[in-house]
């Protein structure tokens, strides 16, 4: 894990964006968080008002989880090139 | 200093709901987080308008912070609980900056708004009217407070600990990946500063861990207590939730915020800086 390979992409090239749908209904301000390949924290947002969430992030594989108050649900995604990755929950 | 003076959990809250000598001040990233609705009570300070000065980037003055105290009703000996978005980023920050300004006796609500949240509790859009007071002109405790030229001499000498995450810590991300990228002019962070992200000592809900977990953390990052600590991130509100674990919850001595931050140390010219996982030797380098 080092910085110097210049081979690598940078984090904050591409994006993870996604979506959070509960009842039925794009959800504004659930709390979703970005895990690195570890499971270490990297960032947390809050679903904007149409219950959107961006990240900035590398290529590689990462997960998102949707903390809810009794527990949260992750989902594991990759992101491969430019188009970015698309994390939906429908709870 | 311990965990039980410096935090409250909502039922504190509740019953100290009718205290009339308690005031619960939101204090968010997103500042109209509190229109959308706040807690009961809850009186809002803007980060932006009210903790930063108009004009150079610096805190309010004595006297703006004296002010902003009096227009929302409170004293010198007034019980001020702060809580906010973010995992209490901005709440820390702020309670860090009533403890710099000699308002001691202040608290924050643990987990913040999103545990407030999570836990279903009620958010009124009702704004509170308080009657004005006349808070005394604060003297400010520089002791609390770090600034470039001492973080600049603390390198190789003093405990520096980044709070940011790893990629902005070995420069390759300026910002938290959920925020645009922007600010400093180099990547990286200080050369021989350790790198314990200020999520380590938050759970999920944005509460804190347990005294024994933090021990565990921060010593396993090898910081020793009661040894000059400073904290930084990026514009010093990470580290004050930081430097609110290590100084108030945990009670070590001799820990500074850096408020400046990565923004100002990242935009010097001629100060050494380190690239990369590693936290390097105080000449700096990497890449």
């Amino acid at each position: 894990m080092c910085g110097a390979n210049p081979e690598r992409s940078q984090t904050g090239d591409y994006a993870i964006t996604g979506t959070v749908v509960v009842d039925g209904e794009r959800k504004a301000g659930a709390y979703v968080r970005l895990l690195d390949k570890n499971g270490e924290f990297v960032a947390e947002s809050p679903t904007s008002k149409g219950g959107a969430f961006a990240f900035f992030v590398a290529q590689g594989s990462w997960t998102v989880r949707l903390v809810l108050p009794f527990g949260s649900i992750d989902r594991s995604t990759v992101v491969v090139d430019q188009a970015g990755s698309t994390v939906e929950f429908v709870v | 200093m311990s965990r039980t003076d410096v935090l409250v959990n909502a039922d504190w809250v509740f019953t100290h709901a009718a205290d009339s000598n308690v005031v619960l001040i939101e204090v968010d990233e997103d500042v109209s987080a509190y229109d959308t609705g706040h807690i009961a009570g809850a009186v809002r300070v803007d980060w932006r308008q009210d903790l930063q000065d108009p004009v150079r980037r610096d805190l309010v003055t004595p006297e703006a912070f004296a002010a902003l105290l009096s227009k929302n009703g409170i004293g010198p000996d007034t019980t001020v609980v702060l809580y906010g978005g973010n995992n209490n980023w901005f709440a820390a920050y702020a309670y860090w900056y009533f403890k710099l300004y000699g308002h001691d006796n202040v608290k924050l609500l643990d987990g913040g708004r999103k545990k407030w949240e999570l836990d279903g509790r009620e958010l009124v859009t009702e704004v509170p009217v308080r009657a004005a007071t006349n808070y005394p002109v604060p003297t400010e405790r520089v002791e609390l407070r770090s600034k470039r030229d001492e973080v600049i001499a603390a390198i190789g000498k003093v405990q520096l600990i980044d709070v940011r995450s790893p990629d902005e810590y070995a420069g390759r991300l300026l910002a938290p990946a959920h925020l645009p990228q922007e600010q400093s002019q180099r990547p990286g962070h200080i050369p021989t500063a350790s790198n314990v992200p200020w999520s380590k000592a938050a759970n999920d809900d944005g509460t804190f861990k347990t005294d024994a977990d933090l021990v565990e953390i921060y010593t396993a990052a090898g910081l020793t207590e009661g040894a000059p600590t400073i904290a930084y991130c990026r514009i010093g509100e990470r580290s004050a939730h930081t430097w609110f674990v290590l100084h108030e919850v945990l009670g070590w001595d001799n820990v500074t915020n850096y408020d400046g931050s990565w923004t100002e140390y990242g935009s010097l010219v001629g100060v050494p800086v380190q690239i990369g996982d590693e936290a390097g030797s105080p000449a700096g380098g990497g890449a």
